[in-house]
């Protein structure tokens, strides 16, 4: 690690880590996830795994990065042995791959940020204009778009990173701020607040509820990616571990609920009798076919349509920024300059994105396997804390240098609750998988089956765990800079 | 709205926007002690 490779401040750590947890998740998936869950209820189990779920991981994460100063895959083996490096692996390759497809869904925001800015979406229809856009040539030319873009800020390390992060995200937050506060003007939005913030008590004694709010905590703060790991890496040696962590987790969720509150209320006071309708249409309808829609009926919409999807591109760059940072940073520790490593990963996102970008079943399926796999990411960091010791963890790195001080009740959280709350998700997956297809549920050409999730899943461990030796022997081939004496943990 | 509805989104707006200033607030105090 280069002199200059560390942010230049908490604030720069903590914008860019923002920038990392607030992406599209938060703006297309949170709203539509409210909605189809009772609202009111969903918001209780959700505040309750940002405390039990993200919060604690994030600290997982910024304790492995700052302890080890290394990616995923060296960080792995160095703090829970040798032996487990393929977990690391395994962090690393399900974020690289998410990173594949969601350098198209960057350039999809792109596209739209063009149209809202040139009127084409408040001209034509914008189902046609996705139909014609999504899968076509064009998704592939935005896809290089945004990967460009974000590549272009990785080269100049984590200063560019810091950089960028320092202008998007206040931008972002003011973006989303302002379109929250014209929802909630429009008439007829106060049935959109009442909606979902009515809270039904019986929904509560739903598991499904309590399991979305958890999957959506899992997939919107980034908790357990090992993106945080990452930019933990270039944290000061005196940096604060907790309140950064809840900082970032309570600021994520904060987005989210500002982005929900955009949504629905703009659905309620301008469509109340599509409310279904809109909220099925998924993350894609919601957002490229039905919100242009609900903008042009809106007064001034057009200038708030431009506002919406530049904070859509703001969020979605500066996750794709992060995920370009994390496979990039586990070639460095193999080895390579930053700039060679980089290159190589461009070009592995552009090859690897194309398919995803021009057949959209290709990347339904993409983002079914991948968003699996994120269970399982944040279940090893868990397993590889237990196994350097979560509560040496919190004595030796979190409680070292605290602005917050954290308990035993992290250490509980981390060694029990967390891989219960995993397991528990990663079960609810396959029992709802299987009821809704009994006779299907196991095939691996079926796209979004279980059997396609468990095929890709089972060839990425193999070739894992084969490579485990390689794995630890190019990742612990140099020593980290900066790292704290002692990193090394189990066998 | 229904008073039901005030009051979960008082106590879950009021938890998260208010936990995440609050955490900030530590956070400026802190550096600005440093």
């Amino acid at each position: 690690m280069s002199a200059g490779e560390h942010f230049s401040s908490r604030w720069g750590l903590v914008l860019a880590t923002l920038g990392m947890a607030v992406g599209t998740g938060n703006i297309w998936r949170f709203p539509r996830v409210v909605a189809s869950n009772d609202g009111g209820s969903f918001l209780i189990a959700w505040v309750v795994f940002l405390l039990i779920w993200s919060v604690p991981l994030m600290m997982v994460e910024f304790a492995f990065g700052k302890r080890t100063r290394r990616g995923c895959i060296g960080a792995f083996a160095a703090l829970a042995g040798r032996g487990r490096a393929w977990m690391g692996g395994w962090v690393a390759l399900t974020a690289t791959c998410i990173m594949f497809y969601y350098s198209v869904v960057s350039g999809w925001c792109l596209r739209y940020l063009g149209a809202a800015l040139t009127g084409e979406l408040a001209r034509e229809d914008p189902a046609a204009v996705w139909d014609g856009f999504a899968g076509s040539g064009a998704a592939a030319v935005t896809h290089a778009l945004a990967l460009g873009l974000a590549f272009a800020v990785v080269w100049f390390g984590v200063r560019g990173i810091e950089r960028v992060a320092r202008v998007l995200i206040p931008t972002l937050a003011v973006l989303v701020a302002v379109l929250a506060v014209r929802a909630v003007t429009l008439p007829g939005a106060e049935r959109g607040l009442e909606f979902m913030f009515t809270p039904r008590w019986e929904t509560l004694a739903k598991p499904s509820v309590w399991l979305e709010a958890l999957t959506q905590n899992a997939w919107d703060t980034g908790a357990g990616w090992g993106l945080i790991l990452t930019y933990a890496i270039y944290m000061r040696l005196r940096e604060d571990v907790p309140l950064n962590a809840f900082m970032i987790g309570f600021g994520n969720n904060s987005m989210s609920l500002l982005a929900g509150i955009m949504v629905l209320c703009t659905v309620f006071a301008i469509r109340p009798g599509a409310r279904a309708e809109i909220v099925g249409a998924g993350n894609e309808g919601l957002t490229f076919v039905w919100m242009p829609h609900l903008f042009a009926e809106m007064p001034g919409g057009a200038y708030f349509m431009v506002l919406f999807f530049l904070a859509l591109s703001f969020a979605a760059l500066t996750s794709l920024i992060s995920m370009l940072e994390l496979a990039t940073r586990v070639l460095i520790d193999f080895g390579f300059q930053r700039r060679r490593a980089l290159g190589w990963v461009g070009a592995a996102g552009l090859v690897f994105g194309l398919p995803s970008a021009l057949w959209m079943p290709v990347f339904r399926n993409q983002d079914w396997v991948w968003s699996a796999g994120l269970a399982l990411s944040g279940l090893f960091f868990a397993l590889a804390a237990r196994r350097f010791g979560v509560e040496r963890l919190r004595r030796e790195v979190i409680a070292e240098g605290a602005d917050l001080p954290i308990g035993r009740w992290w250490t509980f959280l981390v060694a029990v609750v967390i891989p219960v709350e995993a397991v528990a998700l990663i079960g609810w997956w396959l029992w709802a998988s299987y009821k809704e297809d009994p006779s299907g549920w196991l095939n691996p050409f079926g796209g979004y089956t279980v059997g396609a999730v468990l095929v890709q899943g089972a060839v990425a461990l193999a070739a894992l765990l084969a490579a485990n030796r390689w794995l630890v022997r190019w990742s612990l081939s140099s020593p980290a800079p900066g790292a704290a004496n002692g990193a090394e943990g189990g066998g | 709205m229904s008073p039901a509805a005030i009051v979960t989104m008082a106590v879950v707006c009021g938890l998260v926007w208010g936990g995440f200033v609050a955490f900030l607030g530590r956070a400026v105090s802190r550096e600005r002690g440093r």
